[in-house]
């Protein structure tokens, strides 16, 4: 053999074996892609896979920045009994058990659980069918109870010694619970959205789409590219409830439902110069509590009775035709049209009455007769319907939430087969119309805000990664809805049903305020039904420079069912507490240059005295050291005098503040019992008696 | 001489002269798969944290819902209110002094 045939024989094996090489890498090749595709490719899916990213659902925040709704993570916590070794599962089981009688979802005694869980484990490693490595424990708990189960034994050891399986749920919270639940709306999957969460889903729920994810060691992560991902989180929204009002509201509300066991009711708070609303509460009765299932507020229309007679007097005013001192004859509260009868809600004897006072009594006599009069026919009454227009009552408020139905208010024209001759007199004390409690309200918010209809409002801003996307102004429907001397002339009227008419009953010198009761008949067609209705109050305060509006409406309440009695004590209640809240609605005590001059005998302690004095810049003089003073006025001065306490002796406590005279008497061993609050008058042991272990009676003014 | 030349260029002489590069480029190599496999760690431990602030958030939340639905009024005097304390149904004033 020749050097040169050895050389290509090694060449031929060496391409030989490149040659088999190829084959088989080519063979391999073929059988992984395509005999063996599927099963490949199938166990490639466990590792990477599309997976929905999910972008956390935007919160929803009140007027002052607290949480109204919010997204927050449940844990369902599941066990696999096999995860552990038997050593551990041995120890721990018992104790583990005995935590899952009480903190578990299901109804097993501790023995119970043990047993099953360990059939389950048993029966896993024996392969048998009824063995489990994924059991439930808890179907949605919150993160405390999360917590104290990470803690129990066996299951602290975590997820591969201990067997703890946890899933994470984003559920939707509202950390008010019931306050405006229904406003704020509720996020569910098997119907449709209500509420804000419904009408501001697109923004709320930001982009949800599909990311490539693999497995890397036990995680998920992005396939590829991270900035390949464009999940956004979904948009905040800032609403115009006010928390503090809200909880006012649904307590007062809700106490008045449970007194007159009424079927539902709601209130309206909103903000004069805006429309902002500040609170809005909804009852229903189910299962005999009252609930937030349906916002009657703003979806629910029905006949608002005296409450709309504003309207009426207004329409009545800007066309002319009266005048608040306009006579009408009540004709003691009972007066026929065409073939009906119609009454004032409680008989009277009253007759020939101005028209401001038969607003104020509520008579629906003397309103219906005037209305009638100037709009009876069918051709006038064109004119009154195009002052409701005018009123914004013919169309929707506009408020962004889905579910306002269109104030249904008959025209003489387009409903001329529902048009009687007593259509106009029933309207006229709102009858044969349909409004919702917001669209009423919008009204009165008008006459307080000097004819400027303002368009309701609960949300702001929308906000996007805490910067503002869109904002929300205030929006004017009608800067003038009538005439400055019309709207003057009903603001004086729904004073006066406070201060003398209707609600006199609820007013108060503490503060003004304007408004109209309104109780209504639901079912008054039918004779032989008992009765029902709705009781209803709609104002604003303060009256002088109104800041708010509200109305209340309590449909069908038992016992009592008239509108000053059922709703408007719930509207004085919410407005008092509005005025503790509210620094600016508070009045400020007058200063005047007329000196007051100190009436009645001031006592007291020293240094108090010298502080006020010092403080309101009076001139005074001390003629005493002693602790316990009398002051009073001198030509130019005030004089600070003893006060004599001598011990074993009662002393004049008369002049003093409660909580020095009690200080005072109870040092020297007398126990005191008060009457009244403020300054003591009376004293029931005369001063200078020798003191004993006695008991001593204050009066105070 | 030409034979040897050939020798030369298939032999070692070539592969000596460029083996710092080759070295460089197994170097660039293992860079880029450690590379590869930092990022991936980081992208777990992203991942991971991740988890661990919506868990965290979703405790901060969970407290202080507790504690803003405990500071309303209503809830307050739930718990305050008894013989003893009384709401204050008052309505407050305001004493403004003008210190000129």
């Amino acid at each position: 053999m020749t050097k040169k045939n050895e050389l290509l024989i090694r060449v031929y094996v060496v391409m030989l074996i490149f040659i088999i090489a190829a084959v088989v890498i080519m063979w391999r090749a073929f059988t992984v892609s395509v005999l063996e595709g599927d099963q490949w490719r199938e166990k490639a899916g466990k590792y990477v896979k599309l997976l929905p990213v999910e972008s956390e659902r935007g919160s929803i925040f009140s007027h002052e920045g607290s949480l109204l709704a919010t997204s927050v993570q449940f844990f369902e916590i599941r066990f696999d009994p096999a995860a552990s070794s038997q050593k551990n599962f041995d120890k721990h089981i018992k104790g583990l058990c005995a935590m899952l009688e009480k903190y578990a979802d299901f109804d097993r005694s501790k023995y119970q659980w043990e047993s099953y869980l360990t059939s389950k484990r048993n029966g896993w490693f024996n392969k048998k069918e009824k063995g489990s490595r994924n059991i439930m424990l808890a179907k949605q708990v919150d993160h405390d109870l999360y917590k104290k189960f990470k803690t129990f034994p066996l299951l602290e050891l975590g997820a591969n010694g201990g067997g703890l399986i946890i899933n994470r749920i984003s559920k939707r919270e509202k950390p008010f619970k019931s306050l405006a639940s229904r406003t704020i709306g509720l996020d569910r999957d098997n119907s449709d959205n209500v509420g804000l969460e419904g009408y501001y889903d697109d923004y709320l729920k930001g982009t949800v789409s599909d990311q490539l994810m693999k497995r890397l060691s036990g995680v998920w992560v992005p396939a590829n590219d991270l900035s390949d991902i464009d999940e956004r989180k979904g948009d905040d929204i800032v609403t115009t409830i006010d928390v503090r009002m809200q909880d006012v509201m649904h307590t007062e509300l809700g106490k008045a439902m449970q007194t007159y066991r009424a079927d539902e009711g709601c209130a309206v708070l909103m903000e004069v110069a805006t429309g902002k609303i500040r609170a809005i509460t909804n009852f229903s009765k189910e299962d005999g509590y009252y609930r937030e299932v349906y916002n009657h507020a703003i979806g629910k229309s029905s006949e608002p009775g005296s409450t709309f007679k504003l309207a009426s007097v207004m329409a009545l005013l800007e066309s002319g035709a009266a005048k608040p001192t306009t006579l009408v004859d009540l004709n003691r509260g009972e007066e026929r049209f065409h073939d009906q009868y119609m009454k004032d809600s409680s008989p009277h004897g009253r007759r020939l009455e101005s028209l401001e006072t038969a607003f104020t009594i509520s008579s629906n006599v003397g309103i219906a007769k005037l209305v009638d009069e100037r709009f009876g026919t069918k051709s006038k009454a064109k004119d009154y319907i195009a002052y409701l227009e005018e009123f914004g009552l013919r169309n929707k408020t506009g408020v962004k939430l889905t579910g306002e139905p269109a104030p249904y208010i008959k025209d003489p024209e387009k409903n001329n087969n529902e048009w009687y001759g007593t259509t106009i007199p029933w309207m006229a004390h709102g009858y044969e119309l349909m409004l919702t409690p917001l669209q009423v309200l919008n009204l009165y918010n008008a006459v307080a805000n000097d004819g400027v209809l303002m368009k309701p409002m609960l949300v702001t801003e929308i906000l996007r990664d805490e910067k503002v996307l869109q904002e929300f102004k205030p929006e004017v429907l009608n800067d003038q809805i009538a005439s400055p001397s019309t709207i003057n002339a009903v603001q004086k009227m729904l004073e006066n049903v406070v201060l003398e008419g209707t609600a006199k009953n609820i007013k108060t010198d503490k503060y003004n305020f304007a408004g109209k009761t309104g109780t209504s008949t639901v079912n008054y067609n039918s004779k032989t039904k008992k009765k029902k209705y709705t009781a209803s109050f709609a104002g604003y305060f303060p009256a002088e420079k109104p800041k708010y509006s509200m109305i209340v409406v309590i449909y069908d309440p038992h016992q009592e069912y008239y509108g000053n009695k059922v709703a408007a004590p719930v509207f004085r209640a919410i407005a008092d507490r509005c005025f503790a809240l509210e620094k600016d609605l508070q009045k400020t005590i007058a200063e005047t240059d007329e000196a007051e001059i100190l009436q009645e005998k001031q006592s007291g302690y020293a240094n108090d005295f010298e502080t006020v004095l010092a403080y309101v810049d009076v001139d005074y003089q001390k003629r005493t050291n002693k602790p316990w003073v009398n002051i009073h006025p001198t030509l130019n001065k005030m004089a600070i005098e003893d006060k004599k306490i001598r011990p074993k002796v009662v002393p004049d406590v008369t002049g003093m503040g409660v909580r020095d005279a009690v200080y005072v008497l109870e040092n020297l061993g007398l126990h005191v019992d008060l009457n009244g609050k403020g300054k003591v008058t009376k004293q029931s042991i005369l001063p200078g008696t020798a003191l004993k272990d006695q008991r001593i009676e204050l009066n105070l003014n | 001489m030409a034979n040897e030349k050939k020798s030369k260029l298939l032999g070692t002489d070539i592969i000596f002269m460029n083996l710092p590069y080759l070295l460089f480029l197994a170097f660039l190599g293992v860079i880029y798969i450690s590379n590869t496999y930092a990022a991936e760690r980081k992208l777990r431990d992203t991942q991971l944290l991740n988890k661990q602030i919506k868990e965290a958030k979703s405790e901060y939340i969970h407290i202080q819902q507790q504690i803003m639905h405990g500071a309303t009024q209503t809830q307050l005097s739930k718990k305050t209110v008894s013989d003893d304390l009384k709401a204050n149904r008052s309505i407050p004033e305001k004493i403004t002094v003008n210190r000129s």
